[in-house]
Protein backbone atom coordinates (compact mmCIF):
# COMPACT_ATOMS: atom_id res chain seq x y z
CA UNK A 1 0.00 0.00 0.00
CA UNK A 2 2.69 2.52 1.03
CA UNK A 3 5.07 1.83 -1.93
CA UNK A 4 3.46 4.51 -3.27
CA UNK A 5 5.76 7.22 -0.74
CA UNK A 6 8.49 5.15 -2.16
CA UNK A 7 8.90 6.98 -5.37
CA UNK A 8 10.04 10.43 -5.71
CA UNK A 9 8.15 11.61 -8.10
CA UNK A 10 5.26 10.79 -5.96
CA UNK A 11 7.06 11.80 -3.00
CA UNK A 12 7.55 15.65 -4.80
CA UNK A 13 3.91 15.10 -5.63
CA UNK A 14 2.37 14.70 -2.22
CA UNK A 15 4.93 17.49 -0.54
CA UNK A 16 4.09 19.75 -3.27
CA UNK A 17 0.62 19.20 -3.33
CA UNK A 18 -0.32 19.03 0.18
CA UNK A 19 1.74 22.57 0.74
CA UNK A 20 0.21 24.57 -1.73
CA UNK A 21 -3.31 23.12 -0.80
CA UNK A 22 -2.38 24.94 2.63
CA UNK A 23 -2.18 28.02 1.03
CA UNK A 24 -4.97 28.14 -1.82
CA UNK A 25 -7.41 26.72 0.51
CA UNK A 26 -6.14 29.70 3.53
CA UNK A 27 -6.46 32.22 0.23
CA UNK A 28 -9.48 30.73 -1.03
CA UNK A 29 -11.63 31.62 2.19
CA UNK A 30 -10.37 35.39 1.26
CA UNK A 31 -11.33 35.02 -2.37
CA UNK A 32 -14.56 33.74 -1.57
CA UNK A 33 -15.60 36.31 0.72
CA UNK A 34 -14.47 39.14 -1.85
CA UNK A 35 -16.20 37.45 -4.68
CA UNK A 36 -12.41 37.12 -6.93
CA UNK A 37 -12.56 33.82 -8.01
CA UNK A 38 -12.45 35.03 -11.23
CA UNK A 39 -8.90 36.29 -10.96
CA UNK A 40 -7.77 32.64 -9.88
CA UNK A 41 -9.16 31.62 -13.11
CA UNK A 42 -7.65 34.37 -15.12
CA UNK A 43 -4.09 34.41 -13.55
CA UNK A 44 -3.82 30.74 -14.14
CA UNK A 45 -5.16 31.07 -18.03
CA UNK A 46 -2.78 34.21 -18.24
CA UNK A 47 -0.09 32.71 -17.11
CA UNK A 48 -0.19 30.15 -20.38
CA UNK A 49 1.89 32.72 -22.22
CA UNK A 50 4.52 33.49 -19.46
CA UNK A 51 5.27 29.61 -19.55
CA UNK A 52 5.45 29.52 -23.40
CA UNK A 53 7.99 32.40 -23.47
CA UNK A 54 10.05 30.61 -20.45
CA UNK A 55 9.87 27.42 -22.78
CA UNK A 56 11.09 29.12 -25.64
CA UNK A 57 13.79 31.34 -24.28
CA UNK A 58 15.08 27.82 -21.79
CA UNK A 59 14.28 29.64 -18.54
CA UNK A 60 12.48 28.10 -15.96
CA UNK A 61 9.01 28.49 -16.92
CA UNK A 62 7.77 28.45 -13.07
CA UNK A 63 10.20 31.08 -12.47
CA UNK A 64 9.32 33.70 -15.65
CA UNK A 65 5.45 32.80 -14.61
CA UNK A 66 5.61 33.76 -11.17
CA UNK A 67 7.54 37.42 -12.18
CA UNK A 68 5.55 37.89 -15.09
CA UNK A 69 2.56 37.23 -12.37
CA UNK A 70 3.40 40.03 -10.15
CA UNK A 71 3.61 42.37 -12.66
CA UNK A 72 0.06 41.03 -13.85
CA UNK A 73 -1.02 41.62 -10.59
CA UNK A 74 -0.06 45.15 -9.99
CA UNK A 75 -1.44 46.37 -13.59
CA UNK A 76 -4.73 44.85 -12.59
CA UNK A 77 -4.68 46.82 -9.22
CA UNK A 78 -3.93 49.59 -11.26
CA UNK A 79 -6.24 49.33 -13.84
CA UNK A 80 -9.24 48.71 -11.67
CA UNK A 81 -7.87 51.89 -9.47
CA UNK A 82 -7.68 54.61 -12.52
CA UNK A 83 -10.09 53.34 -14.64
CA UNK A 84 -14.05 52.93 -14.64
CA UNK A 85 -13.47 49.38 -16.09
CA UNK A 86 -14.57 46.18 -13.95
CA UNK A 87 -12.58 43.88 -12.08
CA UNK A 88 -14.07 41.14 -14.02
CA UNK A 89 -13.36 42.96 -17.45
CA UNK A 90 -10.08 43.36 -16.47
CA UNK A 91 -8.86 40.10 -15.32
CA UNK A 92 -10.94 39.05 -18.35
CA UNK A 93 -8.93 41.07 -20.58
CA UNK A 94 -5.58 40.10 -18.91
CA UNK A 95 -6.78 36.34 -19.26
CA UNK A 96 -7.74 35.84 -22.95
CA UNK A 97 -4.43 38.23 -24.04
CA UNK A 98 -2.41 35.65 -21.82
CA UNK A 99 -3.42 32.98 -23.45
CA UNK A 100 -3.67 34.11 -26.60
CA UNK A 101 0.27 34.36 -26.53
CA UNK A 102 0.73 31.21 -25.54
CA UNK A 103 -1.17 29.56 -28.44
CA UNK A 104 0.18 31.76 -30.82
CA UNK A 105 3.74 30.37 -29.12
CA UNK A 106 2.54 26.85 -29.13
CA UNK A 107 1.91 26.91 -32.56
CA UNK A 108 5.25 28.48 -33.60
CA UNK A 109 7.06 25.95 -31.50
CA UNK A 110 7.91 22.34 -33.30
CA UNK A 111 8.61 19.43 -30.27
CA UNK A 112 7.17 21.32 -27.38
CA UNK A 113 3.80 20.96 -27.67
CA UNK A 114 3.51 18.45 -25.14
CA UNK A 115 5.45 20.22 -22.28
CA UNK A 116 2.78 23.01 -23.21
CA UNK A 117 0.13 20.72 -22.74
CA UNK A 118 1.21 19.43 -19.32
CA UNK A 119 0.93 23.05 -18.14
CA UNK A 120 -2.24 23.50 -19.87
CA UNK A 121 -3.44 20.14 -17.63
CA UNK A 122 -1.09 19.98 -15.33
CA UNK A 123 1.45 17.16 -14.07
CA UNK A 124 2.07 16.60 -10.55
CA UNK A 125 3.80 13.91 -11.26
CA UNK A 126 6.59 15.60 -13.48
CA UNK A 127 7.46 18.09 -10.66
CA UNK A 128 11.12 18.25 -10.02
CA UNK A 129 12.71 19.08 -7.28
CA UNK A 130 13.51 22.93 -8.55
CA UNK A 131 9.95 23.28 -8.94
CA UNK A 132 9.11 21.43 -5.84
CA UNK A 133 11.49 24.00 -3.87
CA UNK A 134 9.62 27.08 -5.60
CA UNK A 135 6.13 25.38 -4.28
CA UNK A 136 7.47 25.23 -1.28
CA UNK A 137 8.97 28.85 -1.06
CA UNK A 138 5.47 30.45 -2.56
CA UNK A 139 3.39 28.27 -0.50
CA UNK A 140 5.17 29.65 2.73
CA UNK A 141 5.48 33.01 1.86
CA UNK A 142 1.38 32.76 1.40
CA UNK A 143 0.57 30.86 4.13
CA UNK A 144 2.53 33.69 6.73
CA UNK A 145 0.88 36.56 5.09
CA UNK A 146 -2.34 35.01 5.89
CA UNK A 147 -0.94 33.95 9.30
CA UNK A 148 -0.02 37.51 10.05
CA UNK A 149 -2.79 39.52 8.15
CA UNK A 150 -5.49 37.89 8.52
CA UNK A 151 -7.47 40.01 11.21
CA UNK A 152 -6.74 43.10 8.74
CA UNK A 153 -7.63 40.90 5.38
CA UNK A 154 -11.24 39.55 7.20
CA UNK A 155 -12.01 43.43 8.08
CA UNK A 156 -10.97 45.07 4.61
CA UNK A 157 -13.44 41.97 2.93
CA UNK A 158 -15.82 42.97 5.08
CA UNK A 159 -15.51 46.39 5.31
CA UNK A 160 -13.25 48.83 3.09
CA UNK A 161 -14.24 51.80 4.88
CA UNK A 162 -14.07 50.52 8.45
CA UNK A 163 -10.69 49.22 7.73
CA UNK A 164 -9.21 52.68 6.44
CA UNK A 165 -10.66 54.01 9.65
CA UNK A 166 -9.18 50.94 11.77
CA UNK A 167 -5.82 52.02 10.29
CA UNK A 168 -5.35 49.73 8.10
CA UNK A 169 -3.15 50.58 5.21
CA UNK A 170 -6.05 49.41 2.53
CA UNK A 171 -4.20 50.23 -0.42
CA UNK A 172 -1.16 47.80 0.54
CA UNK A 173 -2.73 45.02 1.54
CA UNK A 174 -5.11 44.75 -1.17
CA UNK A 175 -2.28 44.86 -3.63
CA UNK A 176 -0.28 42.46 -1.88
CA UNK A 177 -3.35 39.84 -2.06
CA UNK A 178 -3.76 40.55 -5.37
CA UNK A 179 -0.02 39.30 -5.89
CA UNK A 180 0.00 36.71 -3.64
CA UNK A 181 -3.61 35.25 -4.52
CA UNK A 182 -1.72 35.65 -8.11
CA UNK A 183 2.16 33.72 -7.54
CA UNK A 184 0.34 30.85 -5.87
CA UNK A 185 -1.98 30.19 -8.32
CA UNK A 186 0.37 29.87 -10.82
CA UNK A 187 2.55 27.68 -9.44
CA UNK A 188 -0.03 25.80 -9.22
CA UNK A 189 -0.30 25.26 -12.47
CA UNK A 190 2.25 22.98 -12.67
CA UNK A 191 0.12 20.91 -10.52
CA UNK A 192 -3.10 20.73 -11.59
CA UNK A 193 -2.55 22.82 -14.58
CA UNK A 194 -4.07 25.72 -16.29
CA UNK A 195 -7.42 24.78 -16.90
CA UNK A 196 -7.86 23.28 -13.13
CA UNK A 197 -5.69 25.14 -10.75
CA UNK A 198 -8.15 27.70 -9.70
CA UNK A 199 -10.43 24.62 -8.03
CA UNK A 200 -8.34 23.97 -5.48
CA UNK A 201 -8.69 27.65 -4.19
CA UNK A 202 -12.35 27.46 -5.04
CA UNK A 203 -13.81 23.67 -3.50
CA UNK A 204 -12.38 23.70 -0.41
CA UNK A 205 -13.84 26.59 1.08
CA UNK A 206 -16.67 26.28 -1.20
CA UNK A 207 -17.11 22.94 0.93
CA UNK A 208 -16.14 24.13 4.84
CA UNK A 209 -18.68 27.06 4.30
CA UNK A 210 -21.50 24.79 4.17
CA UNK A 211 -20.18 22.88 7.45
CA UNK A 212 -18.73 25.59 9.42
CA UNK A 213 -20.28 27.57 12.30
CA UNK A 214 -17.53 30.32 12.70
CA UNK A 215 -14.25 31.87 10.92
CA UNK A 216 -11.87 29.79 12.93
CA UNK A 217 -13.51 26.74 12.04
CA UNK A 218 -14.51 27.97 8.45
CA UNK A 219 -10.46 28.25 7.98
CA UNK A 220 -9.46 24.98 9.40
CA UNK A 221 -11.95 23.13 7.93
CA UNK A 222 -11.22 24.52 4.38
CA UNK A 223 -6.96 23.99 4.75
CA UNK A 224 -8.39 19.62 6.09
CA UNK A 225 -10.69 19.60 3.04
CA UNK A 226 -8.09 20.71 0.72
CA UNK A 227 -5.38 17.97 2.20
CA UNK A 228 -7.67 15.10 1.71
CA UNK A 229 -9.02 16.16 -1.60
CA UNK A 230 -5.23 16.38 -2.93
CA UNK A 231 -4.67 13.11 -0.89
CA UNK A 232 -7.41 11.24 -2.17
CA UNK A 233 -6.77 12.37 -5.37
CA UNK A 234 -3.16 11.61 -6.01
CA UNK A 235 -3.78 8.20 -4.37
CA UNK A 236 -7.24 7.49 -6.71
CA UNK A 237 -5.02 8.78 -10.32
CA UNK A 238 -1.89 6.36 -8.69
CA UNK A 239 -3.53 3.28 -8.28
CA UNK A 240 -6.06 3.93 -10.71
CA UNK A 241 -3.56 5.10 -13.35
CA UNK A 242 -6.01 8.26 -13.76
CA UNK A 243 -4.66 11.91 -15.02
CA UNK A 244 -3.33 12.98 -10.85
CA UNK A 245 -4.50 17.26 -11.72
CA UNK A 246 -8.19 15.79 -13.11
CA UNK A 247 -8.64 13.24 -10.35
CA UNK A 248 -7.75 15.40 -7.61
CA UNK A 249 -10.48 17.88 -8.79
CA UNK A 250 -13.23 14.88 -9.36
CA UNK A 251 -12.20 14.11 -5.47
CA UNK A 252 -12.90 17.49 -5.22
CA UNK A 253 -16.10 17.67 -6.78
CA UNK A 254 -17.46 14.41 -5.15
CA UNK A 255 -16.82 15.47 -1.69
CA UNK A 256 -18.66 18.96 -2.51
CA UNK A 257 -21.49 16.64 -3.61
CA UNK A 258 -21.47 14.50 -0.99
CA UNK A 259 -21.07 17.39 1.56
CA UNK A 260 -23.60 19.69 0.17
CA UNK A 261 -26.03 16.24 -0.28
CA UNK A 262 -25.90 15.13 3.17
CA UNK A 263 -26.37 18.49 4.47
CA UNK A 264 -29.33 19.21 2.46
CA UNK A 265 -30.40 15.94 3.97
CA UNK A 266 -29.88 16.46 7.45
CA UNK B 1 -13.30 73.51 25.98
CA UNK B 2 -11.32 71.17 23.72
CA UNK B 3 -12.57 70.70 20.20
CA UNK B 4 -12.84 67.57 19.33
CA UNK B 5 -13.33 68.24 15.46
CA UNK B 6 -12.30 71.37 13.55
CA UNK B 7 -13.27 71.96 9.80
CA UNK B 8 -12.29 74.88 8.16
CA UNK B 9 -13.34 76.20 4.65
CA UNK B 10 -13.69 72.42 3.64
CA UNK B 11 -14.09 71.75 0.32
CA UNK B 12 -14.84 68.70 -1.50
CA UNK B 13 -15.42 67.60 -4.98
CA UNK B 14 -16.15 64.39 -6.24
CA UNK B 15 -15.69 63.88 -10.12
CA UNK B 16 -15.65 67.34 -10.79
CA UNK B 17 -18.87 68.19 -9.46
CA UNK B 18 -18.83 70.44 -5.89
CA UNK B 19 -19.86 67.79 -3.26
CA UNK B 20 -19.18 70.73 -0.25
CA UNK B 21 -18.48 74.41 -0.44
CA UNK B 22 -17.08 76.76 1.95
CA UNK B 23 -17.86 74.46 4.95
CA UNK B 24 -16.88 75.83 8.39
CA UNK B 25 -17.62 74.31 11.99
CA UNK B 26 -16.49 73.06 15.11
CA UNK B 27 -17.47 70.00 17.56
CA UNK B 28 -16.55 70.22 21.14
CA UNK B 29 -15.78 67.42 23.37
CA UNK B 30 -18.30 65.57 24.89
CA UNK B 31 -21.23 67.40 22.48
CA UNK B 32 -23.42 64.68 20.68
CA UNK B 33 -23.99 66.11 17.44
CA UNK B 34 -26.09 65.64 14.33
CA UNK B 35 -25.20 66.58 10.65
CA UNK B 36 -28.84 66.99 8.79
CA UNK B 37 -29.42 68.10 5.64
CA UNK B 38 -31.99 66.73 2.81
CA UNK B 39 -31.03 63.79 0.28
CA UNK B 40 -27.81 64.74 -1.51
CA UNK B 41 -27.47 67.48 0.67
CA UNK B 42 -23.52 65.56 1.40
CA UNK B 43 -23.60 64.81 4.72
CA UNK B 44 -22.16 61.37 4.01
CA UNK B 45 -19.50 63.05 2.27
CA UNK B 46 -18.94 65.46 4.87
CA UNK B 47 -18.65 62.44 7.24
CA UNK B 48 -16.44 60.97 5.20
CA UNK B 49 -13.92 63.73 4.74
CA UNK B 50 -13.93 64.27 8.32
CA UNK B 51 -12.32 60.35 8.36
CA UNK B 52 -10.28 60.88 5.30
CA UNK B 53 -12.24 58.40 3.38
CA UNK B 54 -12.82 60.60 0.13
CA UNK B 55 -10.67 63.28 -0.79
CA UNK B 56 -10.38 66.95 -0.05
CA UNK B 57 -10.20 69.52 -2.31
CA UNK B 58 -8.85 72.36 -0.20
CA UNK B 59 -9.42 73.17 3.35
CA UNK B 60 -8.25 71.88 6.72
CA UNK B 61 -9.79 69.05 9.40
CA UNK B 62 -8.54 68.25 12.69
CA UNK B 63 -9.93 65.80 15.39
CA UNK B 64 -8.26 66.94 18.94
CA UNK B 65 -5.90 68.82 16.99
CA UNK B 66 -4.63 66.10 15.24
CA UNK B 67 -4.88 65.19 11.27
CA UNK B 68 -7.27 62.26 10.56
CA UNK B 69 -4.08 60.14 9.97
CA UNK B 70 -2.80 60.73 13.31
CA UNK B 71 -6.10 60.60 14.91
CA UNK B 72 -7.19 57.24 14.07
CA UNK B 73 -7.01 55.78 17.98
CA UNK B 74 -9.14 58.34 18.59
CA UNK B 75 -11.71 57.34 16.19
CA UNK B 76 -15.03 55.07 16.38
CA UNK B 77 -17.16 54.69 12.99
CA UNK B 78 -20.15 52.97 12.63
CA UNK B 79 -20.69 52.83 8.43
CA UNK B 80 -24.46 54.10 6.76
CA UNK B 81 -24.20 50.53 5.29
CA UNK B 82 -22.94 47.24 6.17
CA UNK B 83 -23.67 44.63 3.34
CA UNK B 84 -21.72 41.04 3.61
CA UNK B 85 -22.20 37.67 2.84
CA UNK B 86 -24.75 36.61 5.54
CA UNK B 87 -23.95 32.78 4.78
CA UNK B 88 -20.12 33.74 5.67
CA UNK B 89 -19.83 32.41 9.01
CA UNK B 90 -18.08 35.10 11.30
CA UNK B 91 -19.26 34.92 14.88
CA UNK B 92 -19.54 37.98 16.84
CA UNK B 93 -17.27 37.44 19.21
CA UNK B 94 -14.67 36.94 15.96
CA UNK B 95 -16.06 40.17 14.37
CA UNK B 96 -15.17 42.60 17.11
CA UNK B 97 -11.63 40.49 18.05
CA UNK B 98 -10.78 41.67 14.56
CA UNK B 99 -11.11 45.01 15.24
CA UNK B 100 -8.68 44.88 18.75
CA UNK B 101 -5.58 46.56 18.24
CA UNK B 102 -3.80 44.04 20.48
CA UNK B 103 -4.76 40.53 20.60
CA UNK B 104 -5.46 40.50 24.96
CA UNK B 105 -8.69 40.40 24.60
CA UNK B 106 -9.64 39.89 28.21
CA UNK B 107 -13.43 40.49 28.76
CA UNK B 108 -13.26 43.93 26.52
CA UNK B 109 -15.43 42.13 24.25
CA UNK B 110 -17.97 41.12 27.28
CA UNK B 111 -17.92 44.73 28.59
CA UNK B 112 -18.87 46.37 25.25
CA UNK B 113 -21.41 43.69 24.26
CA UNK B 114 -23.11 44.22 27.38
CA UNK B 115 -23.03 48.33 26.82
CA UNK B 116 -24.97 48.01 23.67
CA UNK B 117 -27.33 45.67 25.60
CA UNK B 118 -25.79 41.94 23.06
CA UNK B 119 -24.39 40.67 26.54
CA UNK B 120 -24.61 36.94 25.69
CA UNK B 121 -24.21 37.18 21.79
CA UNK B 122 -20.56 36.37 21.28
CA UNK B 123 -21.19 32.95 19.69
CA UNK B 124 -23.71 34.10 17.59
CA UNK B 125 -23.11 34.26 13.43
CA UNK B 126 -23.09 37.94 12.46
CA UNK B 127 -25.25 36.42 9.52
CA UNK B 128 -28.51 35.49 11.88
CA UNK B 129 -28.60 38.63 13.48
CA UNK B 130 -31.39 41.27 12.59
CA UNK B 131 -31.39 44.54 11.64
CA UNK B 132 -31.25 46.31 14.79
CA UNK B 133 -28.67 43.49 16.66
CA UNK B 134 -26.12 44.20 14.05
CA UNK B 135 -26.23 47.78 13.74
CA UNK B 136 -25.66 47.31 18.18
CA UNK B 137 -22.70 45.10 17.12
CA UNK B 138 -21.63 47.79 14.74
CA UNK B 139 -21.41 49.84 17.47
CA UNK B 140 -19.54 47.56 20.32
CA UNK B 141 -16.88 47.20 17.63
CA UNK B 142 -16.82 50.98 16.80
CA UNK B 143 -16.43 50.83 21.05
CA UNK B 144 -13.95 48.04 21.51
CA UNK B 145 -10.82 50.43 21.46
CA UNK B 146 -12.29 53.09 23.53
CA UNK B 147 -12.32 55.80 21.39
CA UNK B 148 -12.94 59.46 22.60
CA UNK B 149 -15.55 60.50 19.53
CA UNK B 150 -17.73 57.90 17.58
CA UNK B 151 -19.14 59.08 13.92
CA UNK B 152 -22.35 57.51 13.24
CA UNK B 153 -23.71 57.75 9.79
CA UNK B 154 -27.58 56.95 9.86
CA UNK B 155 -27.11 54.54 12.01
CA UNK B 156 -30.80 53.78 12.43
CA UNK B 157 -31.73 52.96 8.47
CA UNK B 158 -33.17 49.34 9.50
CA UNK B 159 -33.80 49.68 12.47
CA UNK B 160 -38.38 50.20 13.15
CA UNK B 161 -39.76 53.07 15.23
CA UNK B 162 -39.84 51.48 18.21
CA UNK B 163 -36.55 50.13 17.99
CA UNK B 164 -35.10 53.58 17.16
CA UNK B 165 -36.23 54.96 20.13
CA UNK B 166 -34.02 52.09 22.22
CA UNK B 167 -31.47 52.67 19.98
CA UNK B 168 -30.83 56.26 20.81
CA UNK B 169 -31.57 55.45 24.78
CA UNK B 170 -28.61 52.93 24.55
CA UNK B 171 -26.58 55.62 22.69
CA UNK B 172 -27.32 58.35 25.47
CA UNK B 173 -26.56 56.06 28.48
CA UNK B 174 -23.42 54.85 26.28
CA UNK B 175 -21.85 58.64 25.97
CA UNK B 176 -22.74 58.97 30.05
CA UNK B 177 -21.14 55.95 30.74
CA UNK B 178 -18.40 56.16 28.09
CA UNK B 179 -17.51 60.20 28.55
CA UNK B 180 -17.12 60.07 24.51
CA UNK B 181 -18.41 62.86 21.76
CA UNK B 182 -20.82 61.60 19.29
CA UNK B 183 -21.12 62.94 15.59
CA UNK B 184 -24.14 61.52 13.82
CA UNK B 185 -25.76 61.88 10.26
CA UNK B 186 -29.38 61.71 10.50
CA UNK B 187 -32.14 62.76 8.15
CA UNK B 188 -34.49 62.95 11.23
CA UNK B 189 -34.91 66.03 12.26
CA UNK B 190 -36.77 65.43 15.28
CA UNK B 191 -33.80 63.25 16.79
CA UNK B 192 -31.52 66.11 16.56
CA UNK B 193 -34.44 67.67 19.15
CA UNK B 194 -34.78 64.59 21.46
CA UNK B 195 -30.74 64.03 21.56
CA UNK B 196 -28.51 66.36 19.94
CA UNK B 197 -26.77 69.48 21.76
CA UNK B 198 -25.40 70.72 18.41
CA UNK B 199 -26.66 70.58 14.88
CA UNK B 200 -24.38 70.93 11.76
CA UNK B 201 -27.01 72.12 8.91
CA UNK B 202 -25.42 70.77 5.60
CA UNK B 203 -26.76 71.50 1.74
CA UNK B 204 -23.95 71.70 0.01
CA UNK B 205 -22.51 74.40 2.00
CA UNK B 206 -22.89 74.89 5.66
CA UNK B 207 -26.48 76.40 6.31
CA UNK B 208 -26.38 76.45 10.46
CA UNK B 209 -24.71 75.30 13.44
CA UNK B 210 -25.30 75.07 17.02
CA UNK B 211 -28.01 74.65 19.67
CA UNK B 212 -30.52 72.94 17.89
CA UNK B 213 -33.67 75.22 19.68
CA UNK B 214 -31.36 78.05 18.48
CA UNK B 215 -30.92 77.35 14.93
CA UNK B 216 -33.43 75.07 14.24
CA UNK B 217 -36.01 77.84 12.79
CA UNK B 218 -38.97 77.39 10.55
CA UNK B 219 -36.86 79.39 8.14
CA UNK B 220 -34.17 77.21 8.54
CA UNK B 221 -35.96 73.91 7.55
CA UNK B 222 -37.67 75.34 4.59
CA UNK B 223 -34.46 76.95 3.30
CA UNK B 224 -33.23 73.51 3.67
CA UNK B 225 -35.91 71.24 2.92
CA UNK B 226 -38.42 73.17 0.46
CA UNK B 227 -41.47 75.30 1.42
CA UNK B 228 -43.62 72.00 1.87
CA UNK B 229 -41.87 71.39 5.10
CA UNK B 230 -42.63 72.66 8.58
CA UNK B 231 -41.91 72.30 11.98
CA UNK B 232 -44.82 70.76 14.15
CA UNK B 233 -43.76 70.49 18.00
CA UNK B 234 -44.89 67.42 20.02
CA UNK B 235 -46.84 68.67 23.58
CA UNK B 236 -45.71 66.08 26.35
Amino acid sequence: MLDIFSLPFMQRAFISGLALAVALAFLGVYVTLRKMSFLGDGMAHASLGSIAIGIAFSINPIIFAVIFGVFLSVAVYLLERNTKLSFDAIVGIIFASGMAVGIVIISKMQGYQPELIAYLFGSILSVGWSDMWIILLISAISTGFLVLFYRHLTLLSLHRDIAIVSGIRVDFLELLFTIIVSVSIIVGVKLLGVVLVSALLIMPPSISKVISMSFRSFVLHSILLSECIVTGGLFISYYFDLPSGATIVLTGALLFTGVVGVRKIF
Amino acid sequence: MTKAVEVVDLNVDIEKESILSHVTFDIEEGDFATIIGPNGAGKTTLLKAILGLVPIKSGEIRIFGKSISDAREFCGYVPQRFEFDRTFPLTVEEFLSFSLWNDTKGDRIEKVLEMVDMGGHCRKLMGNLSGGQLQRILIARAMINYPRILFMDEPVGGIDIAGRNAFYQMLLSMKKSMDITIVMVSHEVDVVYKFSNRVICISRTLHCHGHPHDKLTPQLIRSLYGDSVTLFEHRE
